[in-house]
């Protein structure tokens, strides 16, 4: 069984009268413990489709399964990190985290919530960052907190919103194999969606990329390489470079019927 | 001239410095740090040399330069209280010499600093019951207005339609100075105690409250998104989002607040009140004892600025995130 089935979803905006499509019968699943990339160019519908396996808004049309069960709205079951303002700026590093736990696992006192939230923060190399503010941190120690106080809630799904579109490129590396190294460490495999528009990204981290354009899933490749995984190797990699040609090829493509149609955008 | 020209900027900058060295800043600095004790031996000599006013006792005025100039002394590294001081030992040397050694001079109208000073030693009862009583007015209907503003304001923010009925309207209602109700007020409702609480409340509920509801309704939505994936519970949502997010705001908005809420007290108690300090500014002016009057103005001053210290300290306490 699917862990994750989404049919025939289309998702309508009504915008004081006018009504915009963000997705148009749109069709995919994920199997339990992949990591799945969606890809594509802003607009693409891949926000928009994120935010419907969160539960923050229900399709117009179609349905989302969840271990075969219908599901609306938002559950435990599903973890979320986003771009931007995932933690509370009120809250420290650790409190963030500790929040989390609470409201995932409400039996759970005050003081394990928060030696939890330290070994997360440990696990993320955030040791010693406990008492800090989001201000007082960078962004990358911003996203490795929202993710150690994500995956501290323990969620089977975890979905992943351009965790790293803010960062830079450097830290962007550090943070792509901090992924890789604490979900491999965790007991229960996670099922993960991971949005982006960074192409190499998508190819190290995933076990399948759907390309997405037009409002749905245009293309779908599955990334050849084993765990562990290695960065050098892969960048070096045939299956690499052909992989990397065809999906900057559907980039393109999309591109081109923009220059060819009404609009253009650049 | 010609390696004038050529110099490039951080050696203008060094022959600036220079230049202002020639002219001797530390001499200057010297002689400002200087300027408040001078003051200050000016005003003790003014103060011992006969004027009109020799009968009253000197003790509490003394008391206070001794304060200030211990203060002085205390942080002899700070420049702003060093101006500060001057110019207050400034303004107590022209009251002094206004007042007793002007010859002619109305003392019930001009009482003499030492005069003034002397009710807070010989009212201090008086004084300390005229605080407790506005600071028990002022203390209930400021925690009303704040705990009704924000939760009212919270739930008027979440919710469009409330939004979109009740702002609009409190925005009529808000900009009616509270303190053309305090008549009314006294005259409809029961006891004083009651109107000017009255007054009070409704001097700040309209503030907080459109704050507090502008505040949740403009919420960044990614905030609230990250919070309903959380499987946060109304209860949580309130406690934990949505009062933490308002209370920086609100902090900012308090000193404002408490001030107009003092000004509405002290209109309202100059009006019907029985104690408290609008009163005692009223009662002694009905009775043309300006000395206790204009101590009564200076108390208020006081007082008002402890609250705005106190407020300043708990928002340093309170909201540390930023």
């Amino acid at each position: 069984m699917h862990k994750i089935e989404i049919s025939n979803v289309s998702l309508t905006y009504n915008d004081d009268g006018t009504v915009y499509n963000a997705l148009d019968q749109m069709n995919f699943s994920v199997d339990p413990g992949e990591f799945v990339s969606i890809i594509g160019s802003s607009g693409c519908g891949k926000s928009s489709t994120l935010s419907i396996l969160a539960g923050l808004r229900e399709p117009t049309e179609g349905q989302y399964l969840i271990d075969g069960h219908v599901s609306h709205g938002t559950g435990r079951n599903r973890g979320v990190v986003f771009q931007h303002y995932s933690l509370f700026p009120w809250m420290t590093a650790e409190q963030n985290i500790a929040f989390g736990i609470r409201q995932a696992f409400p039996d759970t006192t005050q003081k394990e919530a928060s030696d939890i939230a330290r070994e997360y923060l440990e696990k993320v190399g955030l040791a010693g960052f406990e008492d800090k503010y989001p201000y007082q941190l960078s962004g990358g120690m911003q996203q490795r907190t929202a993710i150690a106080r994500t995956l501290a809630m323990q969620p089977e799904i975890l979905l992943l919103d351009e965790p790293f579109g803010a960062i830079d490129a450097r830290n962007r590396i550090l943070l792509q194999d901090l992924l890789l190294d604490v979900l491999g460490k965790e007991k229960q495999q996670k099922t993960i969606v991971f949005v982006t528009h960074d192409v190499d990204e998508a190819i190290l981290l995933s076990d399948r990329i759907l390309f997405m354009d037009k409002k749905h899933i245009l293309e779908e490749y599955v990334v050849p390489f084993s765990r562990p995984r290695n960065r050098e190797q892969i960048f070096q990699s045939r299956e690499y470079i052909q992989m990397r040609q065809a999906l900057l090829g559907c980039f393109f493509r999309g591109l081109q019927d923009k220059i060819g149609g009404e609009e253009v955008v650049l | 001239m010609t390696t004038a020209v050529l110099q490039d900027v951080p050696d203008v900058q060094e022959v600036q410095s220079k230049k202002g060295t020639v002219f001797s800043w530390p001499a200057v600095r010297s002689i400002q740090w200087f300027i408040p004790h001078v003051l200050f031996v000016v005003l003790l000599w003014l103060i011992f040399t006969p004027g009109a006013d020799d009968s009253t006792p000197k003790g509490a005025f003394l008391a206070v330069l001794a304060i200030s100039e211990a203060a002085l002394l205390f942080r002899r590294n700070s420049r702003s209280l060093s101006d500060i001081m001057a110019i207050l030992y400034l303004l107590f040397i022209v009251w002094e010499i206004g007042t007793t050694k002007v010859e002619d001079v109305n003392l019930i109208l001009y009482p003499s600093p030492a005069k003034v000073f002397a009710i807070f030693a010989s009212d201090w009862q008086k004084i300390l019951d005229g605080i407790r009583s506005s600071m028990y007015l002022l203390g209930v209907g400021f925690s009303s207005a704040l705990i009704l503003g924000v939760l009212l304001g919270i739930v008027t923010g979440s919710v469009a339609r409330l939004r979109d009925s009740l702002l609009p309207l409190a925005k009529v209602i808000s900009p009616i100075p509270p303190i053309i109700y305090t008549p009314y007020a006294v005259a409809v409702l029961p006891t004083f105690e009651i109107a000017s609480i009255f007054v009070i409340f409704s001097s700040i509920f309209w503030q907080i409250y459109i704050q507090v509801a502008l505040s949740v309704s403009n919420i960044d939505q990614k905030l609230l998104d990250s919070a309903k994936t959380m499987n946060l519970s109304a209860t949580a949502m309130f406690i934990h989002v949505l009062w933490p997010y308002c209370l920086p705001n609100i902090m900012k908005t308090l000193p404002l607040s408490v001030a107009n809420a003092f000004m509405v007290l002290t209109a309202a108690e100059m009006i019907g009140a029985t104690s408290g300090l609008g009163y005692f500014v009223r009662y002694y002016a009905d009775f043309a004892d300006y000395t206790r009057v204009i101590a009564g103005i200076f108390l208020i001053g006081i007082v008002v600025s402890a609250l705005n210290y106190g407020i300043a300290e708990l928002e340093r306490k309170v909201v540390r995130w930023h």
